[in-house]
């Protein structure tokens, strides 16, 4: 105490003095003393925060100090305390910690609540679980979170149910517009208690309401990996077309060779009838490497419509293997509408390694690709392909390079950005629009299609999909309508959703029309004729 | 997505506002951001990195960072420039370098990148990741602000 005498009469550089020396000498008799000057020396004042400084120096030094000042009558010392319990790991502190729990829950005091269950999470978890649970629908949101958070990382098995209901409870008709703090963590919780009935729920949930709330439980069955396999396989055996579309996606991006069994089993049980499903399968398993994938996607080749061929074609391009080619040749052999349809998904998914092999192997088949990249009158797409065939080097690709070079993008009156997290999907768009006097820029989620339109191009109408990681089509539509620029821009929105209730956050948010896949080349064409900037 | 890696910036955001605007900040109730963007007026955004990875930001309303800046220099600021900008880099630097303090104290160190200040009405910023963006909004009793934090 002694050193402190006059303390408010030194100048600053004694007092830092002064405060330093109690610091490293452990002068744990000057706590009093400081906490005095801590209630005359505000924190905005440098000294002061170099008091505070020193006080939690010394708190933290000493395990028997921190608990002797929790019964003290200044609220920040005490707050003090119970953070230096926490972050220094003081065992003994843990029990009067839990006690003043009660206290602040009593008065409704929530910011000293949440210090000491953040404290707690550090201290002893375990021997506070259930303060945890007792808090887990408090409601205040952070207090609320961090308990869910605290249960998931504990796996507390009394707190499943709790937890459920809460992800249930956000899909209701009142809550499911806006996704809660307290829903995404308990989805996240889930996902870390990583059971079988863990895994099982948040499949069930895989068509949430909420599109945050969806995103999230997709990104913890794709953590979850294997695991998830097993419960999103049976999804297959259900009726709901969105169910599987929406698992067939959760299945390509956990990848394994199990989810790409899964895939295969759907379509040779013939569990995937509707276009889209077998869309977003053949999608799925170009992210899958492995036989079982090639010789579904091979016989995917005999798809009519073209949407799904474009699919086939984009995954086989993906994990390209010299064997295909002989099958490819045998469709594309005889120029049919099939044949065609193919010719045209192997330029618009820019597949190279098929194009090289299928253009060294036969040479009318060669001469029609190229005459499909003329078509286009894509100079972008040109060069591409022009650069493959400079590394081919014969008599012919020399021949064709330059025809290539004759491409010219002739300008487009009218520019259209789409919107998709399937490459597939917007290989498709480009294969239909390309021979239209409509320019397409694309973008694989909202957020890059935000920044492309914030970027300053004009654009008449964006196509999005609904589902997409990082920004969903519902989300990007709001994001334009509140911006003067943007807001005037028509949104088409693609969807497999068959649920209104989609379709009425959609419309809230700003959505100018709806198109359901599968569409066709005309539909799509009439739609961006009806609704697009004039 | 640990609503204890949010607090440390909350406490410093208010401290740094006290000290050094003389601003009372009052918390709201923090809440799930549907999108990684942020819109106002002026922005500091600031990478993180160590124990976890991403963002945190600090968007401010046009009315609100004039009336705090105009504190901090004690002289009438009427429009955002240059000045301006740098306080809103030096205040997010201050929160997060607090911050991060606090974290690791706490047994989570990282380290923070130097800030990046954006302007222009209705701006939009991104984080740079794709997990859940945490936001809690103040309000001061000169205009709102936003903070944004979001961690892998």
């Amino acid at each position: 105490m002694s050193r402190l005498a006059d303390f408010t009469s030194k100048d600053f550089i004694e007092q830092i003095s002064v405060l330093n020396a109690m610091v490293e000498n452990k002068e744990f008799d000057s706590i009093p003393g400081l906490i005095s000057l801590m209630e005359t020396i505000p924190v905005s004042d440098a000294v002061g925060l170099v008091i505070r400084d020193t006080l939690k120096s010394l708190l933290s030094a000493s395990e028997e100090c921190t608990a002797g000042c929790f019964a003290s009558g200044n609220r920040e010392v005490r707050t003090m305390c119970i953070e230096v319990a926490g972050q220094r790991r003081f065992a003994s502190a843990a029990s009067a910690i839990r006690d003043m729990a009660g206290q602040a829950a009593a008065e409704n005091d929530h910011g000293m609540l949440f210090i000491i269950l953040s404290s707690l999470a550090q201290l002893d978890p375990q021997g506070s679980l259930d303060l945890f649970r007792k808090h887990l629908g408090h409601e205040d949101p952070s207090i609320a979170s961090l308990c869910i958070r605290m249960t998931g990382v504990l796996a507390d098995a009394a707190s499943f149910d709790c937890l459920c209901r809460i992800v249930v409870e956000a899909g209701s008709d009142e809550n499911y517009e806006e996704c809660s703090l307290e829903t995404a963590s308990a989805i996240e919780s889930l996902g870390e208690f990583k059971s079988e009935k863990a895994v099982r729920f948040l499949v069930s949930q895989i068509h949430h309401r909420n599109p945050a709330a969806r995103r999230l439980i997709h990104h913890e069955l794709v953590e979850i990996g294997n695991d998830a396999v097993k419960p999103l396989s049976v999804i297959f055996s259900e009726a709901d077309p969105d169910r599987k579309v929406l698992a067939a996606n959760v299945l390509g991006l956990i990848g394994t060779r199990e989810a790409g069994n899964v895939l295969v089993a759907a379509m040779d049980k013939g569990l995937a009838g509707d276009l889209n499903i077998r869309f977003a399968v053949y999608d799925a398993l170009g992210r899958i490497p492995g036989m079982k994938s090639l010789v579904c996607l091979t016989d995917g080749l005999q798809e009519r419509d073209e949407m799904v061929l474009t699919a086939v074609v984009s995954s086989l391009g993906k994990q390209y293997n010299p064997w295909i080619i002989d099958r490819i040749i045998e469709f594309m052999g005889k120029d049919s509408p099939h044949g065609q349809a193919l010719t045209r998904a192997i330029i618009a998914s820019r597949s190279l390694d098929i194009f090289e092999a299928l253009y060294l192997a036969d040479e009318t088949i060669g001469s029609r690709l190229v005459g499909e990249i003329v078509r286009t009158g894509d100079r972008e797409l040109a060069d591409v392909f022009q650069e493959r065939l400079k590394k081919m080097n014969t008599g012919r690709s020399q021949a064709d390079i330059s025809l290539l070079k004759g491409v010219s993008t002739p300008e487009k009156k009218i520019r259209v950005l789409a919107v998709d997290d399937s490459r597939a999907m917007l290989n498709f768009y480009s294969s239909i629009l390309s021979e239209t006097g409509i320019g397409l820029a694309t973008a694989c989620n909202g957020k890059e299609a935000l920044d492309l339109l914030l970027a300053g191009d004009e654009y008449h109408l964006v196509i999005t999909d609904m589902n997409m990681p990082v920004m969903d089509g519902i989300e990007l539509t709001r994001q334009m309508r509140s911006q003067p620029a943007l807001a005037g821009i028509p949104v088409v929105m693609v969807t497999t959703e068959s649920g209104h209730s989609q379709e009425g956050l959609a419309r809230k948010a700003g959505v100018t029309a709806f198109l359901r896949k599968p569409f066709s080349a005309e539909k799509l064409r009439k739609m961006i004729e009806t609704c697009r900037k004039p | 997505m640990d609503v204890q890696l949010v607090n440390p910036f909350i406490d410093a955001t208010i401290h740094v506002l006290a000290s050094l605007a003389f601003t009372e900040a009052h918390v709201g109730k923090p809440y799930l951001k549907k999108d990684p963007v942020a819109q106002g007026d002026v922005s500091g955004v600031v990478g993180l990195s160590g124990e976890a990875k991403g963002t945190i930001s600090v968007t401010f309303t046009k009315k609100c960072i004039l009336t705090i800046v105009s504190k901090m220099f004690g002289e009438e600021i009427t429009e955002i420039n240059d000045d301006v900008k740098d306080a809103v880099g030096e205040i997010l630097n201050i929160v997060s370098g607090s911050g991060r303090q606090k974290l690791e104290a706490m047994g989570k160190p990282m380290s923070g990148a130097i800030p990046t200040v954006i302007t222009g009405k209705n701006h939009v910023i991104s984080h740079m990741t794709t997990h859940p963006v945490i936001a809690v909004p103040f309000h001061t009793e000169n205009g709102d602000f936003t903070f944004e934090v979001c961690f892998e």
